[in-house]
């Protein structure tokens, strides 16, 4: 028996194959007119999650560019500062130098300090120089200029923070150079529990008064701190006050760390001052958290009584001897019987008992030493024993101490003391070679900053055209489809056409 | 006895009218060659009882016996069972790609875009930390992100919403359907029963009914012995008992956003909640779309939002701002939810308090109380059981991480209490308005003297594996906020283009089996017309007979 083929059936399975055709038609016109392959999701699922994460991953890249692109006047302008600095240095280097020669008087000299008192200035303008916002030598602080000169020497106010720029999928790289690895050392000691609560602030302190603290089970209780304890009196306060709460040092050894215990947890760890005091700011306490408050940066200032393991952020100072010059007594001051354990007063007291008439101390700033001698016609230099750094590190002249080391040339030429022009010339030298250090690792940061844009963009390119692979139409392949759904679209028009209209009536006389 | 002349004549009369009754009928073909699910009739023509003589039996002509409708039994039950196929199939295909436009990201303007912008914006924050104008960008791109899980969030739910809106109007047409297939087995009845009839034209409308019935609820279809059908569910729930059509109902559930179930009373009076036990149709794919697809990927999409919020959280808390702040939240913190079931048989009820903003589950709990003071608590987004408490009312119990909870009213063992910080999370997030009217307390550094550290760190966030493949999971998951949402898009898009597949297959299939019915039951007007010529032919010999037997008549009464 042969199939039987009704009106119906014709017309329904002609408008369903020209329904199919003009649907592939329609979405092939849909790709080459609009370039792309996957006109929705579901055309290709996981085609899309490519796509997806190639256009994360390019927007990703631009960032990154855009991060190198903002900052690299910041790396420049930095290289122009100590450009400056370098041929001022280079410039009272040959000064000191013209002032050994014979024809030079008292009167010559006091010239000259005249013209290296202008360097100083010009030298502490570069130190602060900034672009926007930002000092280009304060470590991350930016609500203070970094550097000033006061009666007592260089004053340092920045930090010694590195200011990191994303360059990459958790890369980043270090953009700045602190002021205290150019120009002026800072000792930078962690907190501990024996550090006086008056030292903190860089010296400011912790005004007097009382907060209340209260844990997460909802026990809240109000606390008393004294200006004249320690950091341990206050963890004790609040490690006894029967609070679900320990006190103990933070993790990065610079403020106080409080950590919940409690097991019901109604609130959030709060700490408030009570009578609108500062108090709990002042210890770097503010605020609520849930559980753990990492307590802010105390930063204390240099104290006699601080161990040297203390020092650099926790990784201690490790000193040998320094030589000293003051007029014609010079000697060498041995650290040998220092240990990590001892006191950075220790140092100063062996300093001072070395019987070269100079008086060894803490600097105005709390962030180094300074030296001074005790006669008002010379001027005590400090040189390093071969090698070594320790005058470098203790922040008495050289290498990074820039500005103490031209305040002091400035100092001998005003006295007219040779011996410590001539120290002068070593110590000059030593500073002049940490600021090339310094403007090489500019240097490199500015190549690897380009490094980085250079490959980034590459990679841009790269991503883009493998984004443009999954996600575009091939056009030659898309035309050529194209070429053969119209042909076949017009083929079933005309087949159809031909197809529906004839029945027996067309034949029936 | 002998020949009768008249006897003659009422042949040729009963084939006359025989021959006009079977023109009538393929008069009738012709009118329904385009009529939908019309079925071919055909006419019966039996030789009429004989009459007997001496040496035989002579006919008496022609009799129509019947009219039957060309109809396959067995090919008209395939048809209806995947209709059922069809209805599930299309709608669930038809609502994917309303989700997927939802998503569409093919031309950009994705979430992915906004979560890139708003990390980026903080990276310039972090290289400019005390910039305003960096601080609004922030801001702006914050709010940016809340806008598109807003708009996404919205249009899930919107679309369960008109979900069940047409599930309510759905229903009503089902009902309608039944009652009007209830009706048909009468008329069928009464006419092919009582009168003797074949009721083709109605039993045609029967089927048809059935089919449209098929495509939006799964039904069997029995035929009794009288013609008439009894339709049940997949369930096995009678829907049309020949000729009694029962309705089904569409109560609120309380435990579905009050949301419709789909109930049916069966002729005892119990009724029977239906709605989990549908097997197919139209309905079933909305019950599914309604309460399972778009459910658990706005579910998922309220993870990521509180997920997101919850870490930026996290991060900013520790931060501090420029004005000397610390410690707020940058996003609004998340505010739990809680819902009893409204078959609880006991009075219990919380109070819940987001006492940890930052810690807390972002996943889905509930207590199942297990005594008047005691009961298990069960983390419904893992489905898995998260540990066992005791409580006294008006004592805060911490669940999940760091919500506080109290309880009141009298618990009864079996009783369960829902409750999420995560529940419309992506409707509702907002940035904090404290740092929303000062821009100074966002918290881009981690001293106070003015640094971008923390900034860094909220950007951060953006590389971070904060998710595990169902939620947060702060520290040790394996994707990050991007990654989750890309599988919430491919998961949209995998499903939508399966249900495309399955759709077009339907239509396939759908499509050979309505071409072996057009070519048992439909109409061919090239057949109907062989058959006209052929029956015309018939009559006008028909008419022979008569005009040869007056012939006849005249040669009598003239010539004798």
């Amino acid at each position: 028996m042969v199939m039987r083929v009704t009106n119906q059936l014709t017309q329904q399975s002609a408008l369903n194959n020209i329904f199919r055709i003009s649907e592939d038609l329609f979405n092939t016109q849909n790709a080459v007119s609009s370039g792309k392959r996957i006109q929705k999701s579901s055309d290709d699922p996981s085609g899309t999650r490519q796509i997806l994460s190639f256009r994360t991953s390019i927007s990703q890249n631009n960032q990154y560019l855009r991060n190198i692109n903002n900052n690299k006047g910041f790396v420049s302008n930095a290289d122009t500062a100590l450009e400056k600095v370098s041929l001022s240095l280079i410039r009272t280097k040959e000064l000191v130098v013209s002032q050994l020669g014979g024809t030079s008087t008292a009167t010559t000299r006091s010239f000259t300090a005249e013209e290296v008192n202008g360097i100083v200035s010009q030298a502490v303008l570069s130190a602060n120089s900034k672009i926007g916002n930002r000092f280009l030598f304060g470590g991350d602080r930016v609500d203070v200029s970094p550097f000033s000169i006061s009666a007592s020497g260089a004053v340092y106010q920045g930090n010694t923070q590195a200011i990191s720029l994303t360059i990459g999928d958790s890369a980043s790289l270090q953009m700045n150079l602190p002021g205290s690895d150019v120009f002026s050392v800072d000792l930078n000691p962690t907190v501990t529990s024996s550090t006086l609560l008056s030292d903190l602030n860089r010296g400011q302190g912790v005004s007097a008064g009382s907060f209340v603290l209260a844990d997460r089970e909802g026990n809240s209780s109000t606390l008393s701190v004294a200006a004249n304890g320690t950091i341990g009196d206050v963890i004790n306060t609040i490690n006894t006050s029967g609070l679900n709460i320990t006190a103990s040092i933070n993790d990065a050894n610079n403020g106080i760390k409080l950590t919940d215990t409690s097991s019901l947890i109604n609130q959030a760890l709060t700490i408030s001052e009570s009578n609108n005091g500062t108090t709990a700011q002042n210890l770097g306490l503010i605020g609520e958290r849930n559980g753990v408050m990492q307590g802010f940066d105390l930063n204390p200032q240099l104290n006699r009584s601080m161990t040297l393991s203390q020092l650099n952020g926790g990784q201690g100072l490790d000193l040998t001897a320094i030589d000293i010059v003051n007029g014609s007594a010079s000697g060498t001051v041995s650290f040998s019987s220092l240990s990590s354990a001892s006191s950075i007063g220790d140092a100063i007291d062996l300093i001072n008992s070395a019987g070269l008439n100079v008086t060894a101390g803490i600097g105005s700033d709390g962030k180094g030493l300074k030296i001074v001698s005790n006669s008002s016609s010379t001027v005590a230099i400090v040189k390093e024993v071969g090698g070594g750094n320790s005058a470098e590190l203790l922040g008495l002249g050289g290498g990074r101490n820039v500005l103490t080391t031209l305040l002091q040339t400035q100092q001998a030429l005003e006295r007219n003391d040779t011996f410590a022009l001539i120290a002068l010339t070593d110590t000059l030298d030593t500073a002049i070679n940490s600021l090339s250090g310094s403007r090489a690792t500019l240097g490199t940061i500015t190549r690897r900053l380009e490094d980085n844009e250079f490959s980034l963009e590459k990679e841009l390119v790269d991503k883009t055209e493998r984004l443009s692979d999954i996600e575009d139409v091939d056009f030659a392949k898309a035309a050529s489809n194209l070429a053969a759904l119209e042909l076949a679209f017009q083929s079933t028009l005309n087949a159809t056409s031909r197809i529906i209209q004839p029945t027996i009536l067309n034949f029936l006389g | 006895m002998g020949t009768n002349i008249f006897g003659v004549l009422n042949s040729g009369k009963v084939g006359l009218l025989s021959q006009q009754f079977a023109i009538e009928v393929t008069g009738q073909n012709i009118a329904n060659v385009q009529t939908e699910g019309y079925s071919r009739q055909k006419i019966v023509l039996e030789a009429n009882n004989p009459r007997s003589f001496g040496f035989g039996q002579i006919g008496t002509g022609v009799r129509v016996s019947g009219i039957e409708r060309a109809h396959d039994e067995f090919l008209a039950g395939q048809i209806t069972d995947e209709n059922i196929n069809k209805g599930l199939f299309d709608l669930k295909k038809d609502v994917f790609e309303q989700m997927e436009i939802l998503f569409d990201s093919t031309f950009g303007g994705s979430l992915n875009d906004n979560f890139n912008e708003f990390f980026g914006s903080l990276q310039d924050l972090a290289n400019n930390p005390s910039g305003l104008a960096e601080r609004a960008d922030v801001l702006g791109k914050a709010e940016t992100i809340l806008e598109k899980f807003k708009r996404i969030g919205d249009g899930l739910f919107n679309e369960r919403v008109n979900l069940d809106q047409t599930i309510i109007s759905e229903v009503s047409e089902i009902n309608s359907l039944l009652t009007d297939i209830a009706q048909l087995n009468k008329n069928i009845h009464q006419n092919e029963t009582v009168e003797g009839f074949n009721a083709n034209d109605l039993r045609d409308r029967r089927d048809r009914l059935i089919n449209q019935l098929a495509e939006k609820v799964d039904i069997n279809v029995t035929t009794e012995a009288d013609g008439q059908v009894d339709i049940t569910l997949g369930s096995g729930e009678a829907l049309v008992l020949k000729q009694r059509a029962l309705s089904l109902n569409t109560p609120l559930n309380g435990n579905n956003n009050g949301f419709r179930d789909i109930s049916i009373t069966n002729v005892g009076g119990t009724t029977t909640n239906i709605t989990s036990t549908l097997l197919g149709g139209k309905l079933k794919g909305m019950v599914d779309m309604r309460d399972t697809e778009i459910k658990s990927t706005l579910d998922a999409l309220d993870r990521l939002s509180a997920g997101f919020i919850q870490e930026v959280n996290r991060v900013h808390k520790d931060g501090v701002g420029n004005d000397g702040s610390s410690g707020l939240d940058f996003f609004a913190a998340l505010t739990p939810t809680s819902l009893a079931n409204v078959n609880n048989t006991g009075s219990a009820s919380v109070s819940i308090t987001n006492a940890s903003s930052t810690t807390t589950s972002v996943d889905k709990f509930q207590i199942q109380f297990t005594g008047s003071n005691s009961f298990t608590l069960n983390n419904l987004t893992t489905g898995l059981a998260s540990g066992t408490f005791t409580f006294s009312n008006g004592t805060p119990v911490t669940l999940a991480g760091g919500l506080s909870v109290t309880f009141s009213g009298s618990a009864v063992s079996g009783d369960t209490i829902d409750f999420s910080v995560s529940e419309n999370a992506s409707r509702t997030g907002a940035v904090s308005s404290t740092i929303k009217n000062n821009l100074q307390k966002i918290a881009a550094g981690k001293t106070l003297s003015g640094d971008g550290q923390n900034a860094l760190e909220l950007s951060n966030l953006q590389n971070r594996l904060t998710f595990n493949g169902t939620s947060l999971q702060s520290g040790s998951g394996s994707f990050t906020f991007s990654d989750f949402y890309n599988s919430i898009v491919t998961a949209v898009a995998v499903d939508s283009s399966s249900a495309r597949l399955s759709a077009d297959q339907q239509a396939g299939i759908q499509l050979q089996l309505n071409a072996r019915r057009e070519g048992a039951s439909g109409v061919s007007i090239d057949e109907e017309m062989v058959n006209l010529i052929k029956f015309q032919q018939a009559f006008n010999a028909a008419a022979r007979i008569i005009t040869t037997v007056e012939e006849m008549l005249n040669t009598l009464q003239n010539n004798i």
